[in-house]
This record gives structure tokens, sequence and C-alpha cells, in this order.
């Protein structure tokens, strides 16, 4: 069953890029192929400072990790445990190479090899690219899900303020998708939009996602199909916003086997508004899942300031999320027992180091609220935990 | 005299830089081509690859024309554009301007590509090319 959908993406992913190619030799005048390569470098060191540790009494290495523990990206399992410094969860390097086949068509692979992988290369992006012309961007291949304003660049550190996405809200089974999609860009006045629509599905074999929850050396698969969705990002001067949503229906592993749970659907609605008002920096957004068919509903949001002074960038930050369940009724109600809930309070300062690289700091202070079957029952409870990291962003 | 002669190398490459960084910068497009005169907040948009039919091209980064330019037309850190760009880069989203080492260099691309943008000093505004923006 898992290899067939493997060989289907796979082929079909082949087929794709073939007619892709096939068009664009159609359309090409001149038969140079143009090449460039890039990449990005995260080198990134951190403490745990303090916290709380779950079961402390019982179970001293909860879930494996060595608590209090701090999970700065839950896709890839990242997670600082109570043990001195780290390299590994936050560093990374990323290498990007582009075949231009003419000025409508190349075709882009992303490699990412992170320490939170044990250095692993994973294959991120994957796309052809074709311009229909000079409003409307078709792709077909490999991709990042457009979840919120940063999930696409949340491997390539240089592209916002902070050591690690505000974890609350940046939190995802799921980060890829193999399909395809369609970006239209245009002006209203003095407005510029970019809608994009995608559709695809992702086999995520080894969730880091499902460690927070199954212990740091479970293994549980994550299957999302049907995936279908759309953004739209509006700007103007200093002004930006988008909406999103997408669905799909989401199967989770049964850990430690290949078979998976009954599958469901969820929607996701996000908002985000992003200003950089003369030197002042605000990053706010929103998010809301609704799982209804597992009784479930999620609501995460950040809340971010930040000041340019040359240099330097100092920033606020602040990031719940909040499970809530169905009791008893038809409306989602309270119910602090079985709810998962946790907000993050970080302090960044971020240093430009030249155009292409940074330096930054961050604290992080992570608080754990939620309820006493979440704890006792042996699902993710990583109680409070202090994080001091520091890092080093470049692209090339 | 070998460090005399270094000291008069750089007084005259530090002259031309700030000669460079002191001139009028103006934003021009291919004679033939249709992009109009343009505002601030349209530059800027511009320049950031947010409107569909217009490319936008620069001088290489250590060029002083090019710091200019970003520094006092658009009003952004060299460090924010790059961030800018690393966004839609690594997302697919699209491509950094493409750079060129002199005026001249950008002039001709100008005429052979009339969806594209640059900047030059305004010295070196000729019949190729039009000024759809006046800089600082």
């Amino acid at each position: 069953m898992r290899s067939g959908m493997k060989m289907n993406s796979a082929s079909w992913l082949l087929a794709a890029t073939i007619g892709l190619t096939t068009i664009s030799i159609q359309a090409q005048e001149k038969p140079a192929v143009e090449f460039s390569g890039s990449g990005f470098l995260t080198l990134a060191a951190g403490k745990i400072l303090g916290g709380t540790r779950d079961n402390a009494d019982t179970n001293p290495n909860y879930l494996g990790y060595k608590g209090p523990h701090f999970i700065s990206d839950w896709a890839q399992g990242a997670v600082y445990e109570n043990k001195g410094v780290q390299l590994a969860p936050d560093s990374r390097l990323g290498l990007q190479g582009s075949a231009i086949f003419s000025p409508n068509f190349s075709l882009t692979g992303q490699v990412v090899a992170r320490g939170a992988r044990d250095g692993k290369v994973d294959l991120e992006w994957l796309y052809g690219s074709y311009k229909v012309n000079n409003n409307l961007t078709l792709q077909i291949g490999r991709k990042r899900l457009p979840i919120l304003y940063y999930s696409e660049s949340q491997d390539v550190g240089v592209s916002y303020p902070w050591v690690h996405l505000p974890t609350d809200l940046y939190g995802w089974q799921v980060v890829n998708y193999n399909g395809a999609n369609l970006m239209y860009r245009d002006q209203i006045e003095n407005w510029s939009y970019t809608a994009t629509a995608f559709a695809g599905a992702e086999t995520n074999k080894d969730s880091g996602y499902q460690k927070m929850y199954n212990g740091k050396h479970s293994k549980t698969n994550v299957r999302w199909t049907n995936i279908l969705g759309g953004e739209l990002a509006l700007s103007r001067d200093w002004f930006e916003t988008r909406i999103g949503y997408f669905q799909n229906d989401a199967e989770n592993g049964i850990t430690g086997t290949s078979d998976y749970q009954a599958k469901y659907r969820q929607k996701i609605y996000t908002l985000g508004f992003v200003i950089d008002y003369g030197n002042w920096l605000i990053r706010n957004e929103y998010y809301v899942g609704d799982l209804s068919r597992v009784e479930e509903k999620d609501y995460a949001q950040i809340y971010a300031i930040g000041y340019r002074m040359g240099q330097w960038t100092p920033m606020l930050t602040y990031s719940n999320y909040q499970t809530r369940y169905k009791v008893g009724g038809p409306i989602y109600g309270y119910s602090h027992d079985g709810e998962e809930r946790h907000d993050t309070r970080s302090v960044s300062l971020r240093y430009d180091l030249g155009s292409s690289s940074a330096l930054k700091l961050q604290y992080d202070d992570y608080r754990d609220y939620s309820g006493p079957t979440f704890h006792a029952g042996g699902t993710v409870a990583t109680g409070n935990a202090r994080l001091i990291t520091l890092s080093y962003d470049k692209v090339f | 005299m070998k460090t005399r002669r270094s000291l008069a190398c750089l007084l005259f490459a530090l002259s031309v830089a700030s000669a460079g960084a002191s001139a009028q910068v103006v934003v021009v497009v291919g004679a033939k081509s249709a992009i109009s005169p343009m505002s601030k907040e349209q530059l800027t948009a511009a320049f950031m690859g947010k409107i569909a039919g217009i490319e936008p091209v620069d001088l290489l980064e250590d060029n002083p024309v090019r710091e200019h330019f970003y520094a006092k037309d658009i009003g952004k850190s060299a460090s924010q554009i790059k961030s800018h760009w690393a966004k839609l880069s690594f997302t697919g989203k699209g491509a950094p301007p493409k750079e060129y080492p002199s005026s001249a260099e950008v002039k001709k691309a100008l005429a052979e590509n009339l969806y594209a943008i640059g900047y030059i000093e305004k010295a070196a505004v000729d019949a190729s090319v039009k000024i759809v923006y006046e800089g600082r």
C-alpha cells in the first residue's frame, strides 16, 4: 500500500517534469541551459537554563527526553534537552540548484542536512516552474506547504528575525507536499497581490512531530492526502497581510507499525499581518485548526514587535497554542483535563553582519498549562522550559 | 615610493567611491519599454519583485551606486533586501535581480529586455534609456 503511494507520486513527478520540459523546449529560442546555485546555513548553540520536568519522580527521562526540554522545530523533531550546550537542534545546511532552460522554464532542487536528523540529507524541494505569462506561474513537484507566513522559509534563518520560529504556531506533522501549485500575481492601484492555489499529498515516514507525543525513539508515519488549499498575500508599502486556507485527509500511523489509525478531515484557517513601518517591525499571525471528526479544535497565535537600530534588531515575541475538545454537547467547550495548552515569551536580538549573514541571540520562556490527563496519560507534556540560543545564519 | 603609490591609489579609490555615493541616481528602463514613470511606492514594490511584468536588475553588491540607491531611494538596508530575496528565492516565489558590473552593462540589459528596470548615475543616461524615477 505504502510503496504503491510512493511509486505513484514519484512517477507522477517524473511525468509532470518531462511534460513541462517538452513545453519549454518547444518554446525555447536559445538552446543554452543556465545553471545557478545558492545555499543557506544556520549554526546554532543552545542550552536549557531551567524549567520543570514532567513526571520527574517516576520517570526522569520522560518520553526519552532529558527534561526540562524545549521543542524548537516540531516537524523536524528538534529538541533541546537538559544536558549542556547542544548544537544539533537548530543547525542545518541547505543547498539549492536551478537549471534555467528558458526565461519561462526552470527546474529547482533543494536539499537540507540538519542536526535534528543526525545530518541526514533530505530532499525538501524539487519542482519545475513554468511561467505561463507575466502574471501566472505553474509549479509542479515537491514543495513546502504554505501554511503560515514563514512556513516555506523556515529553514532559511536569514529570512526572519528569530533563531527559531515561534514553535507554538509553527509546529506541524507535515511540512512538504508532492503536487502542483498555480501562482497569480497582479496589482490593483498601489496594492500588489499574490494568489496561490495548491494541491497534493505527502507521506512522512518517521514524523518528527509524532516523537513529541510518542517518545524520542519512537517511529510513527503520517499520511496527508487530498491536500487542497490557497493563500492570498496582499501588500502595499510597509503593510502586508495574508489569509490562507487548506484542507486534507490526515492519517496518523500506529507507532512502530506500518498501519494507520482512522482517517480524518482537517481544515486549517490562517491570517497574518506583517508590518515594516520605518524602523518598527510587527509580526502577527492567527491559526485555527478544525479537526471536527476527531472532535478537536486548535488555536494558535503570535504577537511580535521589534525595532531596527542600524544593524541591530531587538524583538519581543509572545505565542500560544491551545487545543479544545468537544465535551458533551454540540459546542466546543472547555475541558482542562485533556487540554494541550502552552505559550512562549521570547526576547531576541539580531545583528546583521554585512548583507548576507546575521548573529542572533534568543531567550525563550516556555510554559506548559496542559491538563492533568495530558501529563499523566503518557502523551506530550514537556513541562516548563527556559532556553538560551545563539545562532549564526548565512545565505550564499 | 611603493607606499606613496599605494596611498595615491587608495585616495583615488576613495574619491571615486565618494563621488559615486554622492552622485544623483536615476531609475531607468529601455528607451522602447512600455514601463511608465512611477511613484516612490511603486518603485519600492518594483525592486522588491512585487510588480508582475517588471524585472529589476542590480549593480554588483559592492557598487556605491547600489548602496546609495537602496539606502536613499528604497529606504532599506542591504541586509533587509537580502533577507527579502532569500525568503522568495528559496521558496520558489522569485529570483533576485540579475547583477551587472557597470552602468553600461545595465543599459545594455535594459535595451535587451523591455520588462527590465535598473538604476544608474544620472551622468550615464543616454538615448538608449528613459528615466522613470528621479532618485536622490
